[in-house]
């Protein structure tokens, strides 16, 4: 049995379809990147693994638990316990520094912990910048603080929705770096959104959405 | 094109718009339900205070000795109806004339010498010069007369007060001889006052039996009034033409005193001062009380109104910076919000002055039992105070918003 | 030690937004005040005007029941009876001048001066001055400050006419003394034919049955005419004024609602956030009303200051004196101000925990 299976996953809003009938499934360490049209379905999907979202049909197993049907209290603790989130706009609390950016992620899981925010935070290679505001960062360095966020409570899974769709080529590369070396050392399963081809060639599979529906599903040959 | 904006605008912000036009509207029913009650009020009051009891006398007017212990002289009772031709009538609300006599009662335990008092109690008298009648009477002069029975409808009746009847030891229904005729004790009177120990009848019936036709000892007035000031309280007698004037179309209880002075033939006419001077004072404590309460609240809300509107204006610092990022005149973005803050202040003033109206009746009706009038002048000033309020708490902030450098807040509001 | 981290973050947001926190707190305080000063005044409303209401005189009389009158110390008995605010006692008698007989009536000598009469003319103030009713100036050609003689069972007195005055009552046709000077003139010694009576409004049953219980032929009457229209006045002026006090607490209430909702509705990003790393519901609005209550703390006491600095400014405007107001009230705008605060959260925040997290960190 895969990690993550999704099985006929429909989602319909009001006055249009975003999921047509969606049927994958992943295996647990598995990098995988959507690609696809803006409007194709894939973020819908992205937030629908990372019970964001409900579908309308269809079940979403998650290593065997079906958690589109959960409650939302329990879906919140799923979320939590399992899943690490990064998005386009990196959503970290203004007010807040680096460390308390990264602290505050600890806190809905579990305690907050300075000296483990702070280790997050140096493997990521922000050690200068801890006591920094949002504003005060580079928009690599916030994505950075992001990924530190995301991975401060040992998710098994990664959702990342076009994580370097406000950077250039060069933080393009640093952050996609950094996420390769954490995943070789964690092994958590990636799921990531993208719509620029250069970032869909890092992973190991690429899930091509048009229109709500699969269109292409390649498995990349390396490891 | 700027339609298109604010529609859209509109639609983003349902929520936000819809809690200004809440904010708006409930200030404004405040203001205008307090406004409202605060004009009415004062009339309410002074009509109810009218329930103490005439505030004027008339008597035959003084001359010696003999008029204060004899009760020789007399007022014409054909003068009564001319109180409603001067030019406060619309303010004399009742009258009520009595006739002293004295009488030898005889009842079933004792006789006693009292007074026999001819009066009206309910009485509709045509008024002069139109087709109309008004109410007189005791009725409309002492309404805490409690009567046990009634009063009587002929000369073959007669009202005893309450102690004069536990004296002669009658109740209603018995008989009695007054000066030697038979009459029916109809009903028994209590007031806690002088007239408790005294027996009426209506004046007419008196007035033929003593041989007085046409004649009063005196009347009683109430009337609604103004109440005194410093300058009311100046002698007629020294004040200017003009000062004259002022008094006299001034409706103090001593102008109207002296007007139905004018009217009676023979008589003086004085204010009942304890109850004339009591009466202003309340009034005109409520008055201070009043419109007290209204300052404070109408700051209140106003200010409270305010906070609203900058709170749901902060958020939209962002969408300022955006729209300036994308290139927009600083005078497009103020007639956007202004549009926006004109159409909060029109469907929020409207609402509130809605609301007003029925909150105004409501506690009129519980309070007073009446309707309070409405003052249709209320609706366009409403309105105006929450446009300009509405307008005000857009443009403010937002020329603040306007000053700052759209690069800041795009960054800073991640 | 979660505690410990909730404060610190709790601590972290409202020091950003504390410009926000104080507008909101500005609202609650606004409306706190109002209601504190709405209750103040509506509380002490009857009071107020019941004070004012005493110059319309007594709304009880004593008179003897039979023939008799009262001894004089029956005066301090009844003042001293609960719920009796003031009582004062008559003398009623005549006396001849010329050979006329005039009515006598004798007051209190404190009560002279205060009776709020209208005198033209001077207050007497020698032991031989008195008042004489408006009527008597015509019917014996008196004026200000002339002698008279008066005599009765052959005492003779000379007294000085101060001053008329002019009731429109019986007193226009009498001579008004002191007491001591009425029995001295009627030769009533030590005797009061009537005693006036002040009593609460609405205590006159309770006052009536003591009085008589107390005194031997009495006859106690409610003087409906003051009685009853002072009841019924003070009633709608009490109910008039809590009608409004209701008017304002409602909408005041509305206005701190839709300021704290104002409050909440911009903080959906945030919100979205915290849902995203795996806040529950309980966790967010922890947050939310944790400010609210915070609010609501300053928002109450700063109210109630004003408020109650605001009821007095008001009392002082229209009734030149204070109004007491009790203890209670300052616990209860506390309270009120927490409530309000909570209360005009609770849906906002209940309506924000439905932001659907992904629209929102979808952005626009």
């Amino acid at each position: 049995m895969a990690f993550i299976e999704l099985k006929g996953i429909i989602k319909e809003y009001k006055t249009t379809h975003a999921l047509r009938g969606i049927d994958v499934t992943i295996e647990k360490g598995q990098w995988l990147n959507m690609v696809g049209p803006s409007g194709s379905g894939k973020s819908t999907l992205l937030n629908i693994i990372g019970s964001l979202d409900s579908p309308t049909a269809g079940e979403v197993l998650i290593d065997g638990r079906d958690i589109s049907r959960l409650s939302e209290d329990d879906m919140a603790v799923f979320r939590r316990e399992k899943i690490g989130f990064i998005f386009q706009q990196s959503h970290l609390i203004p007010y807040l520094s680096a460390v308390e950016n990264v602290m505050l992620a600890q806190y809905f899981h579990s305690m907050s912990d300075e000296k483990e925010a702070t280790d997050a935070l140096v493997r990521v290679g922000l050690e200068h910048r801890l006591g920094h505001r949002p504003s005060q960062l580079s928009g690599g360095e916030q994505q950075r603080v992001c990924i530190a966020r995301a991975l401060i409570n040992s998710p098994q899974i990664l959702l990342a929705d076009e994580p370097t769709g406000n950077l250039d080529r060069e933080n393009t590369k640093i952050i996609l770096e950094l996420l390769k070396k954490i995943h070789a050392e964690e092994q958590f399963t990636i799921v990531l959104v993208t719509h620029d081809p250069f970032v869909a060639q890092w992973g190991q599979r690429i899930l091509t959405m048009e229109d709500g529906k699969i269109k292409c599903d390649e498995f990349l040959c390396r490891l | 094109m700027l339609f298109n904006i604010m529609k859209r605008s509109f639609a983003n912000q349902k929520k936000a718009m819809a809690l200004m036009i809440v904010s708006i509207a409930v200030g404004t029913a405040l203001a205008a339900s307090l406004i409202t009650i605060s004009f009415e009020i004062e009339g309410k009051v002074s009509k109810e205070l009218r329930s103490f009891g005439a505030n004027i006398i008339v008597e035959p007017k003084v001359e010696g000795l003999a008029d204060i212990s004899g009760q020789k002289r007399y007022l014409r009772s054909e003068d009564i109806v001319k109180t409603k031709t001067i030019f406060w009538r619309h303010n004399i609300i009742g009258v009520a004339p009595f006739l002293e006599t004295d009488a030898r009662l005889a009842g079933k335990a004792n006789t006693v010498d009292a007074r026999l008092v001819g009066s009206w109690y309910e009485r509709e008298l045509p008024l002069p010069g139109e087709n109309k009648t008004f109410p007189a009477g005791i009725k409309t002069v002492s309404p805490w007369w409690s009567l046990s029975g009634s009063w009587p409808a002929d000369a073959g009746g007669m009202v005893i007060g309450a102690s004069l009847a536990a004296r002669l030891g009658v109740r209603p229904g018995d008989m009695l001889t007054a000066d030697g005729k038979e009459v029916t004790v109809t009903g028994i009177l209590e007031t806690g006052g002088v007239e408790d120990g005294q027996a009426f009848m209506d004046l007419e019936a008196v007035q033929k039996a003593k041989g007085l036709e046409g004649k009063v000892s005196r009347l009683y007035v109430s009337a609604l009034t103004t109440p005194m000031d410093a300058f009311a309280y100046k002698d007629p007698a020294t004040m200017s033409k003009a000062e004259y004037e002022k008094w006299y179309c001034t409706g103090y209880v001593t102008s109207i005193a002296k007007q139905v002075e004018e009217v009676f033939a023979g008589s003086r006419v004085k204010p009942i001062w304890q109850v004339a001077e009591t009466e202003g004072k309340v009034l005109e404590r409520l008055r201070i009380l009043i419109y007290l309460l209204c300052a404070a609240t109408l700051t209140a809300s106003a200010i409270g109104v305010s906070t609203t509107m900058i709170m749901t204006l902060l958020r939209r610092i962002e969408e300022i910076g955006l729209m300036k990022a994308l290139g927009a005149h600083r005078g497009k973005v103020i007639t956007i919000f202004l549009s926006e803050g004109m159409v909060i202040g029109l469907i929020g003033g409207v609402l509130g002055y809605l609301l007003s109206i029925g909150a105004a009746e409501f506690i009129g009706a519980k309070v007073f039992h009446t309707g309070l009038e409405q003052r249709a002048i209320l609706f366009p000033i409403a309105l105006i105070n929450a446009l300009v309020i509405a307008v005000a708490g857009t443009i403010l902030p937002i020329r603040r918003a306007l000053s700052i450098r759209p690069s800041i807040v795009l960054k800073g509001a991640e | 030690m979660k505690k410990r981290w909730f404060l610190f973050f709790f601590r972290k947001s409202v020091a950003q937004r504390r410009g926000r926190v104080a507008i909101a707190s500005a609202a609650v305080t606004l409306a706190v005040a109002l209601m504190t000063a709405m209750i103040g005044v509506t509380v002490g409303i009857r009071e107020k005007l019941g004070s004012e209401l005493k110059a319309y005189g007594a709304n009880i009389i004593v008179s003897p029941l039979r023939e008799g009158d009262f001894a004089y110390d029956a005066l301090a008995m009844i003042a001293k009876l609960p719920s009796v605010e003031d009582a004062t006692g008559q003398v009623l008698g005549n006396t001849f001048v010329d050979q006329q007989a005039i009515e006598v009536i004798g007051i209190d000598a404190k009560k002279i001066s205060s009776m709020g009469w209208r005198i033209f003319g001077k207050w007497p103030e020698g032991n031989d001055e008195i008042l004489a009713g408006i009527n008597l100036k015509a019917a014996l050609r008196l004026q200000e400050g002339q002698r008279i003689f008066v005599e009765k069972d052959g005492t003779k007195k000379e007294l000085v006419i101060s001053g008329f005055v002019e009731k429109g009552g019986a007193e226009d046709r009498a001579l008004i003394m002191t007491i001591r000077q009425a029995w001295t003139v009627t030769g009533t010694e030590g005797r009061l034919q009537s005693i006036l009576v002040r009593g609460k409004s609405g205590q006159l049953e309770t006052i009536g049955a003591a009085i008589r219980s107390a005194l031997d032929n009495a006859a106690v009457k409610t003087v409906r005419q003051v009685a009853l229209a002072e009841e019924s006045l003070l009633g709608k002026i009490q109910l008039l004024m809590m009608l409004v006090t209701l008017v304002v607490i409602f909408a005041s209430a509305i206005s701190v609602t839709s300021t704290m909702g104002a409050n909440v509705l911009e903080r959906r990003e945030e919100i979205g956030l915290m849902k995203a790393l795996g806040a529950t519901r309980r966790n967010i609005s922890l947050f939310y009303m944790a400010e609210a209550v915070l609010i609501g703390i300053i928002g109450g006491l700063a109210g109630y200051a004003l408020g109650f600095l605001s009821a007095q400014a008001i009392s002082k405007g229209a009734f030149n004196s204070y109004i007491g107001i009790p203890l209670p009230i300052p616990l209860a705008a506390l309270c009120m101000g927490v409530i309000v605060a909570i209360g005009s959260s609770y849906f906002p925040v209940r309506g924000a925990m439905k932001y659907d997290p992904a629209i929102i960190l979808r952005g626009e």
